[in-house]
């Protein structure tokens, strides 16, 4: 259906940008900073994006919502019709025709509904904790320009649409983790997300590059046609096409949603201004690479192969960043490092099918990750800027607020009923235990399923660490800081108590199919992921198509993965809570010290090395090249040999030249004579040539010895003719005709072609001319 | 001008310059005879009839070297007995010869040549000459003498008027004119030639040879046009080549007469126009020698070398 | 008996004799640097031109080529005449008459 209304979702933050970056810097900078400026700046900013939500809710509730009902009561079949608006046609080229064009069905509503809400929680949440910054208005320009980046990622109806999309957040990524730019490490921690989502995008655009061969069309429409499903399982490279352009694709999505091997940046995002590590990198941004996959979806359900690297790297992800976190002293990184390991959650989640599980995942995680950031900016704002929390501990007698907030975000993130996360994280792993795809080994989901569980209990673990040294114990906090300790500003802890309501509400809105509880959100997701068809061609593929594994379990199995997730959350707090109640934990720190849990320990401080394992590979080899390519080529090739080097050909072509015009009469006259030498040395070859005229059964040919001084038949000029075409002029007929420069003969006599030797009687040279005779016709031939 | 290199001492420029005109003088009179002769063609079928009277003994003609060799009069009135007896010896040819002056040929020719051989070499040497002296005066007197040979070979090409011309205008007035021009600017080179730009020289001089092969191989190979030289000649025998004797009037070829002929019928207008080319080449050459005087620079007062010179050039 | 070539001369005889002159005066132009062996150098030219003229005024039994040397020598002498006065004049201004230091023709 379409409507008018759906690109004012992005273009209205989009507008706010404008504003700010170009307007409201100025007005910012004209009154330095006082307060009628600020509340312009952040008027707008956070205006828009609240308006842009409204916007989205009126159309979410309204048009989208009767479509889906229509759907819905008319028996589910197919795909509900989306709310499509078309703005202009962008590319026309050959066989590709693409618009400008925004799709908001039940997915990208959802999606639209997470970044709108949170965004305008954490613009709002921005104006007090950015008070101070000096770069008000530039800020929110780049957090509004972001919003609206994501809004079209999300809203796109083709796959280029949502590279914008996604190239756009990329730029905001880097715009806002180095704003502080001031600092080279922020500035470089910005440049190596940059970089990493650019290596990402490149795989994206491998990825549409296929599909668009394959395909012959990059909208969603065309890509979920019937002709592009039977080009899908096409064979390409020894594997099927599907599974190229998804691995490609997926690439990309590590790119951007923090992945191995592309998650390196994210941790060293948190140089970025808390919110924005809320915003970008908890809740929407790093989500788009979910989104993508979901939306792909009939297309990683053509191939189970890739299907299974995405739930293989996604599960391998999130017990490796879980453990990573384990050893982080510092609060960001620690969130950081979860919500890489919660991506990996979500990965699997759409990687086996669920794809239900990973965007309920998604949503679910969105709410308590933005609130333990924004929380952890409340925390940070109260240690005076500092993050370590080996120095905090027992901050819940002074930030009330943000104490009670963290609890709910800390009890959704370990998967304690009835919070948020409890729901979303079960979800998933049962869909990957019951996840059967065709080609996997056997017990591949089995397999997931415990890894990702392991991970679960990490998370627990060190999200109570977490929470235990920071809010419990004994303040560890020298007196200064101590001192300033204080309760954030209410525009800080009204987000966080918003989020803290969503985290532990959000959750019923996907409840398990357990005692006829209600799974609102899969009836709301299907109406634009499955596909019909997957039933016959793909039976297994097509029962976790249908959205959840319940179907696979049964309601006991249900429960019972119900109860091991708890028991695992629960196991994880208790271990975390015994350990660390104090603070920093005694027994961690001795067992440590020494021997091999010492080092251990270490790699797992360091990340696992791979930072320096990627500088040692990737880096240094890179940069060698480069720093060779600038002594090689630009150097030694383009400076020496063409800068250097024409200015050197142009001296010496000058100095040559030079030479010829100084003046001297007798030079100028010597040129002429040795001109006049090369003159008469390179004419000195005679030409001869002749003519015929055939009549009357004779021919008659005509001898052209030229003008000058050697055109008179002196006693030595010597001509020679060659009729009949033997080669030499020894017969009669031609020794009659010697020296003579006219000659006439029957028909007969002459042959087809005919020679004539020249010899010059000045400089004894001689000439010849060779020309084929036409003897039919009563006309002169062979004239110049 | 007190220059030692003209203290009078006779240099081989004036040697040559005299012997040349001695030589000159006696032998344009020994030629005289042979003027009504063939002109120096290519008939070698001719050569071989030949065995003809002898020519004048050359004793009579060297009283005539005791002149001083700087007076070329001699050419002048040798020109009328050669007219005189050019057409004397047309008429009294040896009735016995199919060819007019064919008697004459072999002992002509063999003189001929050998004066022309001579007198080739004259001209030669003497530019030569000219081309390598330091001191300008030697190469002034080995022009003149160049000169003179060249009115020879003039002479033997049948143009006495021209010959006469070419010494008194040449070697009378050019040179004269040269002569007086060295005595104002007296500045020998250093060295006549200089070793700088060897390379460019030889190449130049390489270029040169090569251009005067190329010239004479063609210059070499001339024939006349066919019946081109029975044009001159008066006589009926169309088939042999012939003295150019009378032309239409009873003139002869190459004289004053003839030329004026040609001067005032076909080249009036240059004729004319030289006349006009002399009166300007007069005009300018005096503008331009003559010397510019410069009134001395005034200074007003308190200015240190000021510009201000008021310079009125009388142009 | 000598060769037809010495003793028999003819009209290539003269021009090849005009022919050496030009190139000796040709030379001399070119490889002197005194201004006045060049204007005597050129005069030798002029005089192989008319050499050449008259030899072929000879051969075609022509009387014009008699005239067009006539007026060759005039203009040569209005030529020697000026030329030899700009030899005095640069001689005056520049101090001396070497050809080859008179190069301010040069840019």
């Amino acid at each position: 259906m379409k409507t008018n209304l759906i690109f004012l979702i992005p273009l209205l933050p989009l507008l706010g940008a404008l504003f700010n970056l170009f307007l409201g810097r100025v007005i910012w900078r004209v009154a330095a900073g006082r307060d009628p400026s600020r509340r312009v700046v952040h008027f707008v900013a956070v205006g828009t994006v609240v308006a842009s939500f409204a916007v989205a809710l009126s159309l979410l509730v309204g048009p989208l919502f009767e479509l889906f009902w229509k759907w819905h009561q008319g028996g589910k079949s197919g795909l509900s019709e989306a709310l499509t608006q078309s703005v202009y046609t962008w590319i026309e080229v050959g066989n590709l025709k693409l618009d400008l064009a925004f799709r908001m069905d039940t997915l990208s509503g959802v999606m639209v509904m997470v970044v709108t809400f949170v965004g305008s929680l954490i613009h709002l949440y921005s104006t007090g904790y950015m008070a101070d910054e000096p770069r008000y208005a530039a800020y929110f320009g780049y957090l509004n320009l972001f919003t609206g980046a994501m809004l079209i990622l999300v809203l796109g109806d083709n796959l280029p649409v949502m590279f914008i999309g996604w190239e756009g957040v990329g730029l905001c990524s880097y715009l806002l983790i180095g704003f502080w730019f001031e600092n080279n490490q922020f500035a470089y921690a910005g440049r190596k997300a940059f970089v990493v989502n650019r290596i990402g995008d490149f795989a994206f655009l491998i990825g549409m590059f296929l599909l668009f061969q394959a395909v012959g069309g990059l909208d969603y429409e065309t890509l979920r046609s019937d002709a592009a499903m039977a080009a899908y399982r096409s064979p390409l490279w020894g594997e099927r096409l599907a599974f190229w352009a998804g691995l490609f694709l997926f690439i990309g999505a590590c790119g951007k949603s923090a992945q191995i091997p592309l998650y390196v940046w994210l941790p060293d995002a948190m140089a970025g201004p808390t919110p924005v590590s809320a915003l970008i990198h908890a809740a929407t941004m790093v989500t788009a690479g979910v989104y993508m996959v979901a939306r792909m979806s009939f297309l990683y359900a053509s191939s189970t192969a890739a299907m299974a690297v995405v739930a293989g790297v996604g599960a391998l992800t999130a017990l490796f960043a879980a453990i990573m976190a384990f050893a982080q002293t510092d609060f960001k990184k620690v969130l950081a490092y979860s919500t890489v390991s919660q991506l990996g959650f979500m990965f699997v989640g759409v990687g086996v099918g669920a794809y239900v599980a990973g965007i309920f995942h998604l949503v679910t995680h969105a709410f308590f990750k933005a609130g333990l950031f924004l929380a952890a900016g409340s925390v940070m704002h109260a240690m005076s800027g500092s993050g370590d929390i080996v120095k905090m501990g027992g901050l819940k007698k002074w930030l009330p607020w943000t104490h009670k907030t963290f609890v709910a975000y800390w009890l959704a993130i370990c998967g304690i009923i009835p919070f948020a996360g409890f729901f979303s994280k079960d979800e998933i792993l049962a869909g990957a235990w019951s996840a059967e795809g065709q080609g996997w080994l056997v017990g591949y989901g089995e397999l997931l399923w415990v890894v990702l569980t392991v991970a679960a209990l990490g998370t627990a673990f060190y999200m109570s660490r977490l929470y235990c040294l920071v809010f419990e114990g004994e303040c560890r906090a020298d007196d200064e800081t101590r001192s300033h300790i204080h309760e954030s500003p209410w525009s800080m802890t009204v987000p966080l108590a918003i989020l803290a309501v969503f985290s532990v509400g959000i959750g019923f809105i996907g409840l398990p199919h357990v005692g006829g509880l209600p799974n609102v959100l899969e009836s709301w997701l299907s109406a634009s992921i499955a596909r019909p068809d997957f039933h016959s061609t793909y039976p297994s593929i097509a029962e976790s198509l249908h959205l959840s594994a319940q179907n696979h379990l049964g309601e006991g199995g249900l429960l019972l993965f119900m109860a091991i997730a708890l028991v695992m959350g629960i196991a994880g707090i208790g271990a975390a809570w015994k350990l660390y109640r104090k603070g920093p934990s005694k027994l961690v720190a001795d067992k440590s010290a020494s021997g091999f849990a010492a080092r251990i320990y270490q790699v797992v401080y360091n990340k696992f090395y791979v930072d320096e394992l990627y500088d040692r590979i990737v880096v240094a080899p890179f940069r060698w090249a480069c720093q060779a390519l600038f002594d090689v080529v630009d150097k030694f090739v383009i400076d020496l040999i063409f800068v250097n080097g024409s200015a050197f050909v142009v001296g010496v072509v000058g100095r040559v030249a030079r030479w010829v015009q100084n003046g001297q009469v007798h030079r100028y006259l010597g040129l002429l004579v040795v001109g006049a030498g090369c003159i008469f040395y390179f004419t000195r070859e005679p030409t001869i040539d002749f003519s015929y005229t055939v009549s009357g059964g004779r021919v008659t040919f005509q001898a052209d010895i030229g003008a000058g001084p050697s055109a008179i038949m002196s006693k030595t000029t010597e001509l020679r003719w060659d009729f009949n075409g033997d080669g030499d002029s020894n017969d009669p007929e031609e020794q009659r005709f010697r020296n003579k420069t006219e000659a006439q003969l029957p028909i007969a006599d002459v042959g087809s072609q005919v020679t004539l030797w020249y010899t010059d009687p000045v400089f004894k040279s001689t000439a010849k001319t060779v020309k084929p005779v036409d003897k039919n016709s009563d006309r002169v031939g062979g004239e110049q | 001008m007190t220059d030692p290199q003209y203290s009078g001492r006779c240099g081989p420029g004036r040697f040559i310059t005299a012997l040349s005109a001695a030589i000159v003088v006696s032998l344009v009179g020994w030629i005289a005879p042979a003027h009504g002769s063939n002109a120096p063609t290519l008939d070698s079928d001719l050569i071989e009839a030949q065995n003809q009277r002898e020519l004048k003994a050359p004793g009579d003609q060297t009283s005539r070297t005791a002149r001083r060799g700087d007076q070329p009069s001699g050419p002048m009135q040798e020109s009328g007995d050669l007219r005189a007896s050019g057409a004397g010896l047309d008429q009294t040819g040896s009735p016995r010869d199919r060819n007019v002056g064919q008697r004459k040929l072999s002992e002509t020719s063999s003189s001929v040549a050998a004066l022309f051989w001579l007198f080739a070499l004259m001209v030669v040497g003497g530019s030569i000459f000219v081309i390598t002296r330091r001191n300008l005066i030697s190469a002034v007197m080995g022009m003149v003498g160049t000169f003179f040979a060249i009115a020879v070979v003039y002479a033997m090409l049948y143009a006495h008027f021209l010959a006469a011309i070419q010494v008194l205008v040449y070697a009378g007035a050019i040179m004269v004119l040269f002569v007086f021009v060295i005595m104002i600017l007296n500045k020998p080179e250093a060295e006549p030639w200089s070793a700088s730009g060897l390379l460019g020289k030889v190449v130049v001089l390489g270029a040169l040879a090569y251009l005067l092969a190329r010239l004479f191989m063609v210059l070499w190979g001339v024939e006349p046009l066919p019946g081109s030289l029975l044009a001159i000649s008066a006589t009926s025998d169309t088939t042999t080549p012939a003295a150019p004797g009378a032309i239409v009037d009873g003139a002869d070829w190459g004289s004053t007469r003839g030329v004026g002929r040609a001067l005032f019928t076909s080249y009036l207008f240059p004729f004319e126009a030289v006349s006009l080319v002399l009166l300007i080449a007069v005009v300018g050459a005096v503008a331009v020698a003559r010397p510019h005087e410069r009134p001395p620079v005034h200074i007003p007062e308190g200015v240190p070398g000021g510009p201000k010179s008021r310079q009125s050039s009388r142009s | 008996m000598v060769s037809s070539i010495y003793s028999q001369i003819t009209y290539g005889h003269f021009l090849v004799l005009a022919g050496v002159l030009f190139g000796i005066g040709l030379a001399g132009v070119i490889l002197r640097r005194n201004a006045l062996i060049v204007m005597m150098s050129i005069e030798l030219m002029l005089n192989a031109a008319n050499m050449t003229i008259l030899t072929f005024a000879r051969m075609h039994g022509d009387m014009r080529g008699h005239a067009l040397a006539f007026i060759v020598i005039a203009v040569a002498a209005a030529e020697a005449a000026v030329g030899l006065a700009i030899v005095v004049a640069v001689y005056r201004a520049r101090g001396h008459a070497d050809v080859d230091r008179l190069s301010t023709l040069r840019h």
